[in-house]
């Protein structure tokens, strides 16, 4: 192996510090997901034990433009969450609901100003007959991505009555392909993103050994380590993405099967899709840096036991300290209404 | 500036064009301080504060449709302004199939965007129309032949119109391109899967013999045809997934498997781990038959899938070898019953 390159740990600081203020016009079409910008440039950053680079006040600025997109809609059946930016007025939606709960945890928030019960009650708006969930009440396309989401949302807010477990089962069940890992719709290929939010989901719901038998989880954590070259692919005879750092070695964390990666391959692998100029990292060496890439990359190379980086949280892709903080909520919680 | 704002005609400011003089724009609420803002351009701030201004009204009118078409281009990802659309086009009562060519142009401009498929789902299922769809997807295909987006809607349509004719030599053709595209594969299994499905459905009329040499028919030819792509390149996994999932399928074990167990033996000398592996996995068929305990016979079984273990580990799979180590553990202590 080459000589060991080093995590520009500063740069990559900073990169997620300038995400955090303003993006350039060329990230327009980033426009609607803000609040996942947001957790991304937050997570990275507290992966990287920076958090403490934002003052008090940055904080308490960031965490009350949160709360402006948290939203009641007036009429009655209707979703309850937040919404994705200011530019989508009308519909909190199911992923910036999770990113949003996930930064206001990084950012040491108490939730005291979620709409916990209207959230999770809510969740059931969003699901189908199949099992499946949208991410809004119209005009939203529903897959596995939003079934992790609702499994999250229902567990960070401490409160199921909103989501059909065994159906939503149903459908997770129907996304495992002929391969041994998940889809993101049912027949659809197995693929790296889908198949950690399904062994996520079925995690976070307390199913996973009830719903996938022995043989299925050999297989599934075979299909999952056979995707490492030195990063990983999200599908078979397709390039190393450093993204799949996380949505596969995640996965192949929450198996309990992390001895078994290759760490030192992969950890070479993310270093060198480093931009050593602006920060961040791309997709693979030599490309441009993005928000996503970065914060997967960052926590990728925390779960491969990267020095020096917080410990995440698989299932929910947090940082440790903030999935502490969850869950003394959810003991105090849980105290309050008498479980 | 994204790719298709370059692509619309050339800007002339909404405040001043006659027919929008009547319109106020709304200006996006961005709160005191500056949480991941985007330096806008101008079009994009003045496009988007006019379309702001028509959906708080809920104007449905010709020129709020053009403006659907001038935000989209912007930001297709911004699912409100295709949801307005959606309205419009009902209420104008408009030529679906002019969308469908607009549908076209941004596809291809934003392959990847879920909005814009999505849209074009909806489109299809509004007018019951799926004349279009086969030959769109495939044309996609021939710029990015795994793009999962343009897979999910083929399927979508296949299933929903029921036009399963001609769709596994649609696979074939795409293997026989780039055996490597495992898109392609997972639609193959997708269709025979169907296949199974309707044997089984009229089967359960009780025409039950008649199924299952149908179904050995079937297994017979994709054996043939993944046995062809393997020998070409027994290194590609795609193959070696799909004739498992095909056995799994039809409820047929792989050991029993004259053709594939001889294949396997003959391509050993090719060093592929996915050999190596089909192997084990058909001997492990063999271990879960006998039962545990040690008997001779299961030792000997063992011992082949230890040894097949180590050899991919120490040379043809190392950066799997810990995989493979603990794989040859497990199994030892499950059927030997060696002490955990």
């Amino acid at each position: 192996m080459e000589a060991p390159i080093s995590l520009e740990r500063e740069k990559h600081v900073k990169y997620f510090l300038r995400c955090l203020d303003v993006l350039p016009s060329s990230c327009s079409h980033l426009d609607s997901i803000r609040m996942t910008i947001l957790y991304f440039s937050l997570h990275g950053l507290d992966t990287l034990n920076s958090i403490e680079r934002l003052s008090a006040e940055r904080r308490d600025e960031i965490i009350d433009w949160i709360y402006a997109m948290q939203l009641v809609p007036a009429a009655e059946n209707r979703f309850v969450g937040f919404r994705g930016s200011p530019a989508l007025e009308q519909d909190p939606h199911i992923a910036h609901t999770y990113t949003a709960l996930c930064i206001l945890l990084i950012l040491g928030d108490d939730l005291s100003r979620v709409r916990r019960s209207a959230i999770t009650a809510s969740l059931a708006t969003l699901q189908l007959p199949d099992g499946s969930f949208t991410a809004t009440n119209e005009g939203s396309e529903s897959d596995i991505r939003f079934v992790f989401c609702a499994a999250a949302i229902a567990y960070m807010l401490d409160d199921w009555s909103g989501v059909d477990v065994p159906l939503m089962n149903v459908y997770i069940r129907r996304c495992l392909s002929y391969e041994g890992a998940f889809a993101n719709t049912p027949m659809s290929e197995a693929h790296g993103g889908s198949t950690y939010c399904a062994v996520a989901s079925l995690q976070l719901s307390g199913s996973l050994n009830k719903q996938l038998d022995a043989d299925e989880l050999s297989a599934l954590a075979r299909w999952c380590l056979q995707r490492q070259y030195t990063g990983f692919a999200g599908r078979p005879n397709k390039p190393w993405d450093t993204c799949y750092s996380f949505w596969i070695a995640g996965t192949l964390h929450i198996l309990g099967m992390t001895p078994l990666v290759a760490h030192d391959e992969n950890r070479q692998y993310l270093l060198e899709a480093q931009d050593p100029v602006i920060g961040g990292f791309s997709k693979y060496p030599n490309h441009f840096p993005d928000p996503l890439h970065s914060c997967m990359a960052t926590v990728g190379l925390a779960l491969s036991g990267f020095a020096s980086l917080q410990p995440v949280c698989a299932t929910l892709n947090i940082g440790e300290k903030a999935n502490d903080k969850l869950d003394e909520l959810r003991r105090i919680w849980r105290q309050k209404d008498g479980v | 500036m994204s790719d298709s704002e370059s692509e619309l005609s050339p800007y002339v400011s909404y405040r001043e064009r006659a027919e929008w003089q009547d319109i106020v724009p709304l200006e996006q609420e961005e709160g005191l301080a500056p949480v991941v803002q985007i330096a806008y351009s101008d079009r994009f701030r003045e496009t988007f504060s006019y379309f702001r201004a028509v959906f708080a009204k809920d104007e449905l009118s010709e020129r709020a449709l053009d403006l659907t078409r001038e935000a989209a281009m912007l930001n297709p990802a911004n699912y409100s302004v295709w949801v307005y659309r959606r309205k419009l086009l009902k209420a104008l009562d408009r030529d679906l199939l002019e969308e469908q060519n607009f549908l076209a142009d941004i596809i291809e401009m934003h392959p990847k965007n879920y909005q814009v498929w999505q849209h074009r789902k909806e489109i299809v299922e509004w007018s019951q129309d799926p004349s279009l769809e086969l030959e769109f997807t495939a044309n996609m295909f021939t710029d990015d032949a795994k793009n999962y987006h343009c897979w999910q809607h083929r399927q979508w349509i296949i299933t929903r119109f029921g036009l399963w004719d001609g769709e596994l030599e649609f696979t074939a053709k795409l293997i026989e391109k780039d055996r490597r595209n495992n898109s392609a594969w997972n639609q193959r299994y997708f269709v025979v899967n169907h296949e199974i499905e309707q044997l089984e459905a009229t089967a359960a009329g009780g025409a039950g013999d008649a199924d299952e040499t149908q179904k050995a028919v079937i297994l017979h030819r994709e054996i043939e045809f993944s046995k062809k792509q393997i020998a070409k390149d027994s290194h590609n996994e795609s193959p070696w997934s799909y004739i498992k999932g095909v056995f799994r399928l039809m409820k047929q074990k792989l050991h029993l498997s004259v053709t594939m167990m001889a294949l396997c033996d003959e391509l050993m000398k090719d060093k592929s781990p996915h050999v190596a592996a089909f192997l084990i996995d058909a001997k492990e068929e063999l271990l879960g038959q006998q039962g545990e305990g040690g008997s001779e016979q299961v030792n000997s079984i063992l011992e082949e899938v230890v040894r097949l273990c180590e050899i991919l580990a120490d040379e043809w799979d190392t950066i799997r070898k810990r995989y493979w180590n603990y794989l040859a553990e497990l199994l030892q202590v499950k059927y030997q019953g060696l002490p955990d």
